[in-house]
């Protein structure tokens, strides 16, 4: 009897809450692209057992893509989250095809054909870049600053006091030196893979792409982030450091699934996925490097999510 | 320490300048124990010996049976611990594991890991397993340019060679859990037997910092250019930067919050309040 009236309250409860429309449509976005992409690694890795399993497997970019789109605009606000998509995608156009083109910056190289894998459909390219090299750029630049963040926040500090222009250039370094991780492991094996080539018989020492590449990305990655943490600090400041501003910066202690979603689907972005690749072609050693370079910061944002989440449980014991 | 390095990257102009630049790694290590006496207290002599000991019975037994790294090899060098190990190269684990240790000390951001432990016991030990999951990761992170550099220069031999620029892959799951292992026992014991020891954030605090990116990075870095390598030197950066990029950033903001000024181990105070305020 009891149990059957603790049932009917919350269908109640569920019924109100269609009722009055009080459903967050967002978060339930965010976790269901959080959900498929994992379904969806996981249908890559295995053998193909199910109807469309390969082709599932290969909307994998896009699901990332959904899940830092839906994220970005919950986390930091449809504004915030669109322009730093955008940025990121045209500084990251800019950079390829100034590459691709001309040579500029990162050594002269070819993006190859590779035919679109998704129910036969053309692959597209813009200016002679792949739109999904240009979605690569944006989740990778989006998840580690979401980590940046998240170990940020750990600190617990008043922002309002720490939260300075002084302090975008550590933070912007920290963005991009997690970013040029990523590119550690993914520019060797899309080497490994032709899907981009050095034209002139250039071979790089670092698995055939030169070092001085490495370098460039980083400090494109440095001047995005460094932008647009500016930009995001002035709207901060404007509204005096506004706690309902839509701010992942300005969430202070409050934890949830949405902080450390982004360590998961980062995991699995950069590491499981070419990790997986760098077994296929016999490299072990691009393992160990990707490893070496990504698990740390993934480490640090555990810490800082285990600090803000038990800290305030222990706030709870002593009523403070 | 730093001047040590400075002597082998300039010039030689000054008498002996070699010399001392050659001393670099026992400089370290006085660097290290003098650290150690002053953040760790009566405790120092545990941690050191404790890292001492791990880095020499890891080294003995993987000279002698290929136990620990995966494999056999060999040290070139005639002046040799039993006819098996440089003196040099044990002590320098004191320096490698102690360096990894502080770092992660100055990048977490748990002012007292104790008030956490009153939550939830499962929630502190996990806690101790990420931070030396960490000082895994630093020590492992630092031999990813060490030990092609040394391989290269002909200073040890891997006996059947290995994937990673002639360095078997199970060498670096080797010296992660050498660190990792050391750190974990002393983290623990503190965790269970906690003491007080204040460290004021200072300069002193960051210092390891320094020493680690001197250590791992510049001198590395420098060598594996000079050998033609810079790729090593690509990857040591990439992989011991975020450490030193995310203790910097630690280092600013724990400085620049006033009630961090010193960072106490000493729980007491917080343990029984958390228990009067919890009964009330």
């Amino acid at each position: 009897m009891r149990i059957g009236n603790v049932t009917d309250f919350k269908e109640a409860k569920i019924i109100k809450a269609l009722k009055n429309k009080n459903i967050d449509y967002l978060t339930v976005l965010i976790t269901i692209s959080f959900i498929l992409l994992l379904l969806s690694q996981a249908a890559v890795i295995l053998s193909v057992i199910v109807p469309y399993q390969k082709e599932f497997g290969y909307l994998f970019k896009y699901l990332v893509f959904g899940f830092v789109l839906f994220h970005s605009i919950k986390t930091i606000g449809v504004k915030n989250g669109l322009f730093f998509i955008g940025l990121c995608v045209i500084a990251a156009l800019i950079g390829e095809y100034g590459a691709t083109s001309h040579g500029w910056f990162y050594g002269h190289y070819v993006f190859a054909d590779v035919p679109y894998k998704i129910l036969g459909l053309p692959s597209y390219k813009v200016l002679g870049v792949p739109l999904e090299g240009l979605f690569s750029w944006a989740i990778s630049i989006y998840l580690a600053y979401c980590i940046t963040n998240l170990i940020f926040r750990g600190y617990k500090t008043d922002v309002s006091r720490t939260l300075t222009y002084g302090l975008i250039p550590f933070l912007a370094v920290i963005d991009s030196i997690i970013v040029m991780n990523v590119n550690m492991l993914t520019d060797p094996i899309a080497i490994q893979e032709r899907a981009f080539y050095y034209t002139g018989g250039v071979v790089g020492k670092y698995f055939g792409i030169p070092v001085f590449t490495s370098v460039s990305w980083f400090l494109t990655i440095f001047l995005i982030m460094f932008l647009f943490r500016s930009y995001e600090l002035r709207g901060i400041k404007r509204r005096k450091f506004d706690p309902s501003l839509t701010s992942q910066l300005l969430r202070g202690r409050t934890v949830s699934a949405l902080d450390i979603m982004p360590l998961f689907v980062f995991l699995v972005w950069a590491l499981i996925r070419y990790g997986a690749l760098a077994l296929v072609y016999n490299h072990v050693d691009l393992i160990l490097i990707g490893t070496a370079g990504m698990v740390p910061s993934v480490i640090i944002g555990l810490l800082a999510y285990f600090v803000l989440k038990y800290e305030k449980e222990a706030d709870n014991v002593t009523g403070r | 320490m730093a001047l040590s390095e400075i002597a082998g990257i300039v010039p030689a102009y000054l008498p002996h300048q070699i010399t001392f630049a050659r001393q670099f790694g026992y400089i370290l290590v006085l660097f290290v124990v003098f650290h150690a006496l002053r953040s760790l207290k009566f405790r120092a002599p545990i941690f050191l010996g404790l890292a001492f000991a791990a880095g020499a019975l890891s080294e003995l037994l993987g000279t002698t049976y290929g136990w620990i790294y995966g494999q056999r090899y060999y040290y070139t060098a005639s002046d040799k611990v039993f006819g098996l190990v440089p003196f040099s190269v044990l002590i320098t684990w004191i320096a490698v594991i102690y360096l990894a240790y502080s770092i992660t000390n100055i990048i977490d951001p748990a002012k007292n890991l104790l008030a956490l432990k009153k939550v939830t016991r499962v929630g502190s030990f996990i806690y101790v397993l990420l931070l030396s999951t960490l000082d895994g990761f630093l020590a492992m992170n630092l031999d990813m340019i060490l030990d092609p550099v040394y391989v290269r220069s002909g200073g040890w031999v891997w006996q059947d060679g290995g994937a990673y620029f002639g360095v078997p892959i199970s060498n670096f799951i080797g010296w992660f859990f050498v660190a990792f292992a050391t750190t974990l026992i002393f983290r623990s014991y503190s965790l269970r037997k906690p003491f007080n020891t204040a460290q004021k954030i200072d300069f002193i605090f960051f210092a390891p910092v320094i020493a680690y990116a001197i250590f791992g990075i510049v001198k590395y870095g420098i060598l594996s250019y000079v050998m033609g390598h810079i790729e090593y030197a690509i990857i040591g950066i990439s992989v011991m930067f975020p450490f030193i990029a995310i203790a910097t950033l630690s280092y600013q903001l724990k400085r620049s919050t006033p009630e961090s000024t010193s960072i106490s181990l000493d729980i007491t105070k917080d343990i029984n309040l958390i228990q009067t305020e919890g009964t009330r």
